[in-house]
């Protein structure tokens, strides 16, 4: 079962097999995880998010009707984080655990200078990231960070399509003002 | 003066998308003309690219631990525990008290005494008047139904009332539940695996 096709597994997650829906968390955990903690900025409350995320999806796996299943996702974190940031009174620093830099990624070994650097590089975008109004900011990380297409933010986000262009474009011009003034 | 002013603010509209190459082709070909002739609007879209470029850069953060779901029974609140113990108590009391009747715990005579006296006690009638014996006096002298019979049946309603909970309470508690597996610490080492 552990090479099953992606369709499969969602089929079968419909019909209430959550080995396989598991398949799919295992594969979608990173993806998700991470876009809940830039859009909420606190690893504590991305992992409730995420988590809450993973749960509502198995409920709802029924309504899936096609296309990017990690898209889908999306839609589904994106929700849990925003109801997760109204419920938070004060959104925290982001501590500098949230942004160790995962070194599976960049498959090189790095010196600690390089270490450093990322991890202040890190932690500079994503103070940058959490100074945009949460909208916009969805928008520029599905876009910049996750590499979506316009067309799957503006479903994922229920906006038009000039919305989604607007956002993007107003969110990097913000972001440039702020990380390279 | 005011002219190259507004194009530049049109160019500058234009940078996200034509970094993203979503621009039409006609947008496209003027907007990299005028760029080539102003400093300006180069610096800024190169400033653009440099962000897009950092932003995307971000570090991917591995996950604390797995999110990886489990089914289990769904969990009951205090309030089921306590209503169920309740019941039990109230069963229990109405169960001692009716066997106390049974067995003419609580005084009187047994349930066959009255069909006895009445068979055997007839009122004796006078030719002026009928004397009709009182059915309070008559279960009296039997002892039955016993003293306790109000106490026995406020527990009988007590007792149905809590079943009724208990029994909702069960219904609407039934089944299972998805939640995140238990013992699934640690952080997470790949991910599209």
């Amino acid at each position: 079962m552990g090479a099953m096709e992606e369709q499969e597994l969602i089929e079968r997650s419909r019909q209430g097999d959550l080995d396989c829906f598991n398949q799919l968390v295992e594969r979608y955990q990173r993806d998700v995880y991470n876009l809940c903690l830039r859009m909420l900025g606190d690893p504590h409350a991305a992992e409730d998010a995420t988590q809450e995320a993973f749960i509502s999806a198995f409920k709802g796996v029924g309504r899936f009707r096609g296309g990017s299943f990690r898209a889908w996702l999306f839609t589904i974190a994106a929700n849990a984080s925003r109801d997760r940031l109204r419920t938070l009174r004060r959104r925290p620093a982001v501590s500098l655990d949230a942004l160790t830099v995962d070194m599976d990624v960049d498959c090189r070994q790095p010196s600690p200078e390089d270490y450093a650097m990322g991890r202040e590089r890190g932690e500079e975008i994503a103070r940058a990231l959490d100074a945009l109004p949460p909208e916009m900011r969805l928008a520029v990380i599905l876009r910049d960070i996750e590499g979506l297409e316009y067309e799957e933010i503006a479903r994922i986000t229920s906006s038009s399509m000039g919305t989604v262009k607007s956002r993007i474009s107003r969110g990097r011009e913000r972001l440039r003002r702020s990380l390279l003034p | 003066m005011a002219g190259k002013k507004s194009e530049c603010d049109r160019v500058r509209g234009m940078m996200s998308p034509y970094i993203d190459g979503r621009l039409p082709p006609g947008d496209l070909e003027w907007l990299e003309g005028h760029v080539e002739g102003c400093d300006h609007c180069r610096r800024e879209l190169w400033a653009l690219q440099q962000t897009v470029a950092l932003v995307g850069s971000v570090p991917v953060v591995s996950p604390p631990r797995t999110f990886t779901l489990a089914r289990v029974e769904r969990r009951r609140g205090p309030a089921f525990a306590w209503v169920r113990a309740a019941t039990a108590v109230a069963v229990f009391a109405l169960a001692f008290l009716f066997a106390g009747d049974a067995v003419n715990l609580y005084g009187g005579g047994e349930v066959a005494d009255r069909g006895e006296l009445l068979s055997t006690q007839q009122p004796v009638y006078d030719d002026d008047e009928q004397e009709v014996p009182l059915q309070g006096d008559l279960e009296e002298a039997v002892g039955y139904p016993s003293a306790l019979w109000p106490v026995e049946v406020a527990i009988a309603v007590v007792a149905a009332a809590l079943a009724a909970v208990t029994i909702t309470l069960w219904w609407r508690g039934r089944g299972e539940v998805v939640c995140p597996r238990a013992g699934t610490g640690g952080a997470v080492s790949g991910g599209d695996e």
